[in-house]
Parts: structure tokens; C-alpha cells; sequence
């Protein structure tokens, strides 16, 4: 899953994208509201963490943005500002959640995490699709009760694809969502770790889930 | 000063209100009890001003009863003398020899006197604007004519020849003798009561017992409602100040009517205090909630720095390095902090800073030359 963080006060850009990424995600950091909207230009995010309070742009500025373009992408605010008319006005303005400084790194990343999965419709944290089992928080895979280990971009990548379950998702969506910038792109790696995903998935069962769609992409289904 | 009850305090008891008979003056007394308490600042005015009226207005009545019965004892005396003095010549004295011819006058009185006959003229009044006239002799035995006190006067007092006041059964009278010079012996009586003079009193007395009801009643309701009315803005700002420490907001004004006295000048000057107060107060809010979140991103870092290394063990360099980050933000949490104190130094204790005048205009220019480079 692929992360937009804004955060201006520099340290701690650095320590929460280092949290992000340890807990699987891809992050995307910058430092105002400006670049943000440049990074949301370029590329479709899973989730976006964002301060309130920056340089160039606010937080508020960078939500309009989102919600003029019609992304679907869920937001979380980031914030100080703790009063609870600033929470309500952070949510009625469409913010998913809001959460105020200082705070728990764990809490954020489960916040997120809870974020993308209301977004995509699924409730709880493990995702079940006939006999496969996954512990999003966890990071578990289980398949007719066998546990399967997974590498975090494997995980990532059959997260992806189960969140996204039914739907047709491209090669280039794959790599935009579970690589970030930092990843030059250009070889095949999304077929490569396709087919790490479908040895350690299907490899031994008779149903295959994951799919190829000729010319479209791949599919869980 | 608690102009009406105003905002009950604890301990005291509630409006113990006259509520029995909702006769008149048991209403004003409940109306009076509802707007001033004991010790209240308008009630002693509203006195004050009360007793000078009465005062004034009792007194001027007592001088005008006094003037005006001095008044009129000299008409009464004035009319006793000239009662007495236009009789005097209707008296003649006739001799025995001139009384065949005189008596042809029908309209004459004669009464024998002294061998001879006394003609009273047919123009003699007996009453004249109610002084009765007699005729005396010398020795004080009334020969004619009428005397209201003539019984109380027989046998006693001598005919004295002036006006001298007698008194008889409670009533007063004004008593005139006088010698009828003409002839020798005789005296003439004039007695008047001082009917007028008392009746005149009576009825001044009336119509004030009538008047001074109305006059104090409407001084009354006058004094109330103008000390009422005058003293009100006391009574406002006692009621916002209570409201205020009572902890509700700054934003309470006193209502100020048109005009300028005392007390609308009092309740500008109470108003302008509360606009700064609450201007002040509104700072001071900004300035803690500014603060504190100043201070909540440098704390973010910290505890999210000390989260993220203690998650595992890590080497040494990694905590050196998290150490160093959470020291350089607690410097500026204390550099905030240290600020915050100097800034409500400086707000609160002016005088132990010494100003200087400093060219704003001049400073910010030099900073911008120095962001250029």
C-alpha cells in the first residue's frame, strides 16, 4: 500500500516515514502542501497522512485538492491543533481521521491501516477469501490452515490484490502502489514477485486465486 | 449598597414580602420592600429629599396660619373699633324738660339715666359685623344693648378703655370700652368673638388635612421613582460584577441610558475596565493555547523517537543518534519555555524592564538585507 506523508517539522517526517515503512508500507514524504498536491498529481496513493499546519499549502488546502479531483483516497490529519472544534471542522471538511500530536507511531499505523480497509469496504483486519486467511495487523498468512510466509512486498502485494478482490488491477498499479518513488521501475519486478506470490499461494493448492487477465493485469479472484 | 434585592447570596433569607392584604398601602409597602433593602442608599435619599418637603411644606403653613391669623385678629380688632367708635355718636343725652318733644321720633330708644333720658339713635346697631355694642355705666351695670359674655363679665371686670382680650368657656373674644365723652358716666361696650380668626384656621386646617395627603403621597412616588431611576446603574454594575467573578464570561456590559451624570460616566468607565479586562483575558487564552502548541510538535518527536528505537534493540550509534535528536528538541522545548516565562514577565511586571525606543522600520530593513544573503 502506498502512503503520502506531509509533514514540515523534519525529524519527525523522518521518524514516522521510517514507522510507516517498517510496517509495510510504501511512503512517499514531503515537506509542505505544495509538494503534496505535486506528489497527488503524479500518482494514486492508498492513504494520505497529512499535517495541518505547513508551509506553501495547509492541510485543508491539500484536502480540497484531494476532493476536487475526485480522488477516493482516504485522508488523516496529522496535527496539534487539538481543540475539538478543529477536529470537527477536520472532519466535516472529509478528513477519515484525525489524529492529534503527540501520539502513539503504532496507533497511527493502525489508523491507517483501518483507513484503507474501511476504504475498500472490508471491516476487520483479517481478510479472508475462501480458504485464504490474512492478518493485515498481524502480517499472517494462512492458506486451508497452513501457515504461509510471505516477504513484506510479497505481503504487500497479495494485500493488494485481496483489498482490491474482483477487480482487474494493472502492472503499472501494482508498482505504483506497492513501490514508491525510490524504485526506478522500468524491469519487470511486478511479474517477477507475481509469481514469487503465486508458488507460495497456489503453488500447492488445486484453486488458483491469483489470476491473469491478458493484456489487463492481474486479479484475485 | 444593594439597591433592590438583587442576586441572592447564600444565608440570606428570601423576599419575606408583606403578603396578607393586598390593601393600598400595603402595596406600596411591598413595592418599597421589593426595591430597596435596609441601609439601602436610595431609601435614604428618597427620605432625605421626603423630610425636606414636609419640612418646608409644614413650615411654610405654620407661618401662613400665624400671619394669617395675626391678619386677622387686626381686622377683628379694627372692626371692634369702628363698631364701637360709629355708635358713640348715636347717643345723646336728653333732659327731662326735652323728652316730651324728642319722643315724636319713634325710631329712638330712651332709657332713663342719670334724671334724665338717654336717646339711642334710630341708626344705633346693636351688631355690627359681629361685634355686639352695650352701654355701661360707670359702675358696670349694662344699660342696654347686647353682650355675648355679659354674664361672665358682671360684677368682675371694671371698664378698662382699650381693647384687651377676655376668654369665656374656651372661646375668646376681644372686649372695647369706651367713655362716651359726651356723657358723663356712660360707657359703650363692644365684644367680638374670634369666630373669623378661628374659623378662618379651621379652615386652612381642612384643606390642608385634604391637600397634604395628596402632596405627600406624590412627593413620595416622586423621591422613590427618582432615586430609584438615578440610582439604577449602581445597581447594574453590582449585578455584573457579581455575575463576572461568579465565572461567567467577560462579554456582560452594563446598559448605559442617554445622558452623562455621575453614575452613566461610572458605568462607561466599568464597561471600558471590562472591554480591557476581556481583551486581556482573550490574550492571555491565545497566548496559552499559541503556546502549547508550540510545544506539542517538538513533544511528538520525542515520544515518537523513543517509541520507534525502544520497538527493538538497536546498536549503539542508533541510540546516540535518538538521543541526540531528543535533546535538540528538548533544548527548543526549553528555549520555549523560557520564552513564554520572560513574555508573561514582561506583561506583568513593566517596571522591572527598562524600555528602550527602538526604530522598527530600521530593524526589519537590516533583517531583510541579512535574508537576502
Amino acid at each position: 500500500m502506498r502512503i503520502l506523508f506531509a509533514e514540515d517539522e523534519a525529524d519527525l517526517n523522518t521518524i514516522v516515514t521510517k514507522k510507516l515503512t517498517q510496517s509495510g508500507f510504501s511512503v512517499d514524504s514531503c515537506f509542505d502542501g505544495k509538494e503534496a498536491m505535486e506528489y497527488l498529481d503524479m500518482m494514486d496513493y492508498d492513504a494520505v497522512v497529512l499535517d495541518i499546519m505547513m508551509p506553501r499549502a495547509d492541510g485543508y488546502q491539500v484536502l480540497k485538492f484531494i476532493k476536487d479531483s475526485g480522488k477516493n483516497v482516504p485522508v488523516l490529519f496529522l496535527t496539534a491543533k487539538d481543540a475539538v472544534s478543529e477536529r470537527v471542522r477536520g472532519l466535516d471538511s472529509g478528513a477519515h481521521d484525525y489524529l492529534v500530536k503527540p501520539f502513539s507511531l503504532e496507533e497511527l499505523v493502525a489508523r491507517v491501516r483501518a483507513m484503507i480497509r474501511t476504504n475498500h469496504g472490508a471491516s476487520a483486519s483479517v481478510l479472508e477469501y475462501k480458504d485464504l486467511l490474512v492478518d493485515l495487523s498481524a502480517h499472517t498468512v494462512n492458506r486451508a490452515g497452513r501457515f504461509i510466509a510471505l516477504s513484506a512486498k510479497e505481503f504487500q502485494l497479495l494485500e493488494y490484490l485481496l483489498l482490491n478482490k474482483g477487480k482487474v488491477l494493472s502492472k503499472e498499479q501494482i508498482e505504483n502502489h506497492i513501490w514508491n518513488f525510490d524504485y526506478e521501475g522500468g524491469t519487470n519486478v511486478v511479474e517477477v514477485y507475481i509469481s514469487y506470490l503465486r508458488k507460495k499461494i497456489d503453488g500447492d493448492f488445486d484453486e488458483k486465486l491469483i489470476c491473469t487477465v491478458r493484456g489487463a493485469g492481474y486479479v484475485i479472484r | 449598597m444593594s439597591f433592590g434585592k438583587g442576586p441572592q447570596r447564600p444565608g440570606e433569607p428570601c423576599n419575606e414580602g408583606n403578603k396578607k392584604s393586598a390593601a393600598p398601602s400595603n402595596k406600596v409597602f411591598e413595592w418599597v420592600n421589593k426595591k430597596y433593602s435596609r441601609g439601602s442608599l436610595g431609601l435614604k435619599m428618597a427620605s432625605v429629599f421626603l423630610l425636606s418637603q414636609m419640612t418646608i411644606i409644614i413650615a411654610t403653613l405654620i407661618l401662613f396660619m400665624l400671619v394669617s391669623s395675626s391678619v386677622m385678629k387686626k381686622t377683628i380688632r379694627s372692626f371692634l373699633l369702628s363698631a364701637v367708635d360709629s355708635n358713640t355718636n348715636k347717643l345723646e343725652y336728653v333732659a327731662e324738660s326735652e323728652y316730651e318733644e324728642e319722643k315724636s321720633h319713634e325710631e329712638d330708644i330712651f332709657i332713663e339715666y342719670n334724671r334724665g333720658y338717654l336717646k339711642i339713635d334710630e341708626d344705633y346697631l346693636d351688631v355690627i359685623n359681629e361685634v355686639e355694642i352695650a352701654i355701661y355705666s360707670e359702675e358696670g351695670k349694662m344699660l342696654y344693648g347686647r353682650n355675648p359674655i355679659a354674664k361672665a363679665m358682671e360684677g368682675g371686670d371694671v371698664l378698662q378703655s382699650r381693647i384687651y382680650p377676655y376668654e369665656y368657656h374656651g372661646m375668646d373674644y376681644y372686649v372695647y370700652d369706651r367713655r362716651i365723652n359726651s356723657i358723663p358716666g356712660l360707657w359703650i361696650r363692644g365684644v367680638v368673638p374670634l369666630t373669623m380668626e378661628r374659623d378662618q384656621i379651621s379652615d386652612i386646617l381642612r384643606l390642608m388635612a385634604v391637600f397634604f395627603p395628596m402632596i405627600a403621597l406624590i412627593s413620595v412616588l416622586i423621591s422613590l421613582l427618582a432615586t430609584y431611576n438615578w440610582l439604577r446603574p449602581i445597581q447594574r454594575i453590582e449585578e455584573a460584577a457579581v455575575r463576572i467573578s461568579g465565572g461567567e464570561d467577560l462579554k456582560e456590559r452594563i446598559r448605559t441610558g442617554k445622558g452623562d451624570d455621575e453614575l452613566i460616566r461610572l458605568s462607561r468607565a466599568f464597561n471600558d475596565m471590562l472591554d480591557r479586562l476581556e481583551a486581556s483575558f482573550e490574550s492571555e487564552k491565545r497566548f496559552t493555547s499559541d503556546a502549547s502548541h508550540e510545544l506539542r510538535t517538538p513533544m511528538a518527536v520525542i515520544m515518537a523517537q523513543l517509541e520507534l528505537t525502544l520497538e527493538e534493540d538497536r546498536d549503539i550509534e542508533e541510540y546516540k543518534g535518538a538521543l541526540r535528536m531528543i535533546e535538540r528538541h528538548g533544548k527548543r522545548m526549553n528555549k520555549l519555555i523560557n520564552d513564554m516565562l520572560s513574555y508573561t514577565r514582561l506583561n506583568t511586571r513593566k517596571e522591572d524592564y527598562p524600555m528602550d525606543g527602538i526604530d522598527l522600520s530600521e530593524l526589519v530593513r537590516s533583517l531583510c538585507e541579512d535574508m537576502k544573503l
